[in-house]
């Protein structure tokens, strides 16, 4: 963490108007993970604001463990968006720059290539499906990816090559 | 499983509305909107807890004297749960800086921690070089835990328990200031002050306030001995034993060994009583010795001498003024040999029985001695408990238990002082100390008090202006058993400037627990 946002962290605590310049570093980074996750721009900017208000609730008991802040702001916005989804169909908006990433990891070149894999995406498992866009399409290291989705990083890093087996698999049997 | 809706090249944000979205007043007006409205929940809250305690302690009170009127005092609540030092010392950490390139083995007091190479990354996944700061600490007894802040207490299924450590330290890592991160495991063998294999390893989870559990902890035992103490044990008279039987030994015949060149000698029998009564003997030339060569055979020597040195038959050649030294031993061969050994065995093997015996005896008792030295001198078992740390922050060994058992008492919390009215004290923590366990119980101020009367106790508590208060042992032994009623506990104000930990430590009646 960079020396300035753990002093800009420190004043937050004492006034929460100091929280300003945090707000400001990762208020574009989380609206558009969030817009990522939601099906319309009004529930982004809702869940948004929502995780800003707990992220400043709660930033009196915020501990440096040595990752990022922004890490810390991630999970409460998977949080956010997993409590905004209870009883509704989750989204996952797919840019086809993911999918380009995506094809190469999986050695696949085909015109077809977004609908088969759209197709796959939807059979896998939530925290597979996570896995692979904050590695592939965010290019997280696995390190924050085990912090932002509270398992191990040999986890992150196992599960991540076992979702792409998985999808190269059926891509390759279908 | 969860359903999803994948989008493909969906609708974008562009930058000009998510800059419309940024506006950090509004959000600081919904901020403080809801503040205000908690403060007024919480402010109900605490209402409703203080009208609890005050039916509680009516209840109590009623059993004791029924028309009796108590003045009821209201108790402040106040719910602190970060990690934050008792008066804000800090923890004295041990800093070790290595080169993450080539890893490290580091010691802290009976701890090793091993560090892999190339075992840190950045926030961002990079591999770090140079030097790394690591930051350790160890937190062993209730002292320790209090100072520290360290939350002790373990929440499972709902029920909160009380954590019996085995052992407790902190680890982090920096370089230049910034934190790094683990990417190769490191093991902390971490020299632990209890046995048992009742303990559990544990992770401090700081977001959430919690203790995570991580696995089964398996003890590693090791009988330590003060080595030091049998090693200076030792008997001269054995050496001098060993000594003789040595020389005897020697005496016995050697068998000529096929092959080898030997010279036959005339001897004085008074200069070499060893061999009187022995014929035929032999003297083998040590053909390794660097003088040796087969052309001394060829040489008319002027004379031919024997002599012992140091033990050793050493054949003297002369010619002239020049002098040819070659090692030998004197060999027997054929019957010769057999006559040599019996006359070696009547003359010796009586000895050599006695000197064994002797030595046996002595051998037995210093033995014996040395075997009690060893279990006076024992140093008690070493336990270490293995932790695999992949990320910087607090472990513990821990067992959780319940709160002790004996008697349960309405306390009110009182400065202790010579006025006839005392003060009540606002408490921001509480803890309870048992004697020989290893338990900080942590306790609600506004909570019944529930220990056992059989074991020492100490209260430890901090007042919300950060004064350190004590309730010791010999003022717990004075609570009456089966107490009905509110029982005033009058601590004792610590008004000294608490600066370092030895300084609280001093305060805490430690020495009436363990």
């Amino acid at each position: 963490m960079r020396i300035e946002e753990k002093k800009q962290i420190e004043l937050a605590k004492k006034n929460i108007k100091d929280f300003e310049p945090l707000y400001l570093a990762y208020h574009e980074k989380i609206l558009r993970f969030c817009f990522q996750r939601m099906e319309s721009k009004n529930e982004a900017y809702d869940v948004c604001s929502q995780v800003f208000m707990k992220a400043m609730k709660a930033i009196g008991k915020y501990q440096d463990k040595g990752f990022s802040f922004g890490s810390w702001l991630y999970r409460i916005a998977l949080n956010e968006i997993s409590t905004h989804y209870k009883k509704k169909t989750k989204v996952i908006k797919v840019d086809e720059s993911f999918l380009f990433t995506l094809s190469e990891e999986l050695e696949e070149k085909d015109e077809e290539l977004p609908k088969r894999l759209k197709r796959e995406l939807e059979t896998l498992k939530p925290i597979y499906i996570q896995l692979i866009e904050l590695r592939f399409w965010e290019g997280r290291p696995f390190k924050e990816i085990a912090e932002i989705l509270n398992i191990s990083e040999v986890n992150a890093k196992a599960k991540t090559y076992r979702a792409i087996e998985k999808i190269k698999t059926k891509l390759i049997k279908n | 499983m969860d359903e999803y809706n994948i989008i493909i090249g969906g609708d974008k944000l562009t930058n000009e509305e998510v800059k419309r979205n940024e506006d950090f007043g509004q959000l600081l007006k919904k901020h403080q909107h809801f503040v205000k409205k908690r403060k007024w929940i919480a402010g109900g809250l605490i209402a409703a807890g203080v009208f609890l305690i005050t039916a509680l302690v009516l209840y109590f009170n009623s059993l004791k004297k029924e028309n009796e009127e108590v003045e009821i005092k209201s108790i402040e609540l106040i719910d602190e749960k970060e990690i934050t030092p008792v008066f804000g010392i800090e923890l004295d950490r041990k800093e070790f800086v290595i080169n993450s390139e080539k890893g490290a083995v580091l010691s802290y007091d009976n701890t090793v921690i091993e560090i892999p190479e190339q075992a840190f990354v950045d926030s961002l996944g990079n591999k770090i070089t140079g030097e790394v700061s690591i930051f350790y600490k160890e937190f062993h007894n209730p002292v320790d835990f209090f100072i520290s802040g360290i939350p002790m207490t373990y929440d499972s299924a709902g029920t909160e328990y009380q954590f019996e450590s085995a052992g407790m330290f902190d680890i982090r890592g920096e370089q230049n200031g910034e934190p790094v991160f683990i990417d190769k495991s490191i093991r902390v063998v971490l020299g632990s002050q209890q046995e048992g294999d009742y303990f559990n390893k544990y992770y401090y989870d700081e977001e959430k306030d919690s203790w995570d559990f991580i696995a089964k902890d398996d003890a590693v035992y090791e009988t330590l001995a003060d080595t030091n103490t049998v090693i200076e044990i030792d008997d001269k008279e054995i050496q001098l034993i060993d000594k003789e039987i040595a020389t005897i030994k020697k005496l016995k015949p050697s068998k000529k060994s096929a092959g080898s060149a030997c010279i036959k000698l005339e001897m004085d029998s008074n200069e070499f009583p060893q061999f009187r009564g022995f014929k035929d003997i032999l003297f083998e030339i040590d053909v390794t010795d660097n003088n040796f060569s087969e052309d001394l055979a060829q040489v008319e020597w002027d004379d031919i001498k024997l002599r012992k040195k140091d033990g050793i038959f050493e054949l003297l050649f002369f010619k002239k003024f020049k002098k040819t030294t070659i090692r030998t031993k004197p060999v027997f061969k054929g019957e010769t040999f057999n006559k040599a050994l019996s006359i070696y065995n009547t003359e010796n093997g009586r000895k050599l029985d006695s000197l064994n015996d002797v030595r046996e005896n002595l051998m037995g008792s210093v033995n014996q001695f040395n075997n009690e030295a060893s279990v006076s001198s024992n140093l008690g078992v070493f336990v270490t408990r293995i932790f695999e740390v992949n990320n910087f922050g607090i472990y513990n060994s821990d067992c959780p238990r319940r709160m002790p058992k004996g008697q349960l008492l309405a306390t009110e919390y009182l400065k202790k002082s010579d006025q006839v009215e005392k003060d009540t004290l606002k408490l921001k923590k509480l803890y309870l100390v048992e004697e020989n366990k290893n338990i900080l119980y942590t306790l609600s101020p506004s909570s019944t008090l529930s220990y056992n009367p059989n074991n020492k106790c100490v209260l430890w508590g901090v007042t919300i202006d950060n004064k350190l208060v004590v309730y010791k042992a010999t003022e717990f032994a004075k609570i009456p058993l089966n107490h009905k009623g509110i029982y005033n506990i009058e601590f004792e104000v610590i008004e000294k400037d608490l600066y370092a930990e030895e300084n609280i430590k001093k305060e805490l009646d430690i020495g009436a627990l363990f």
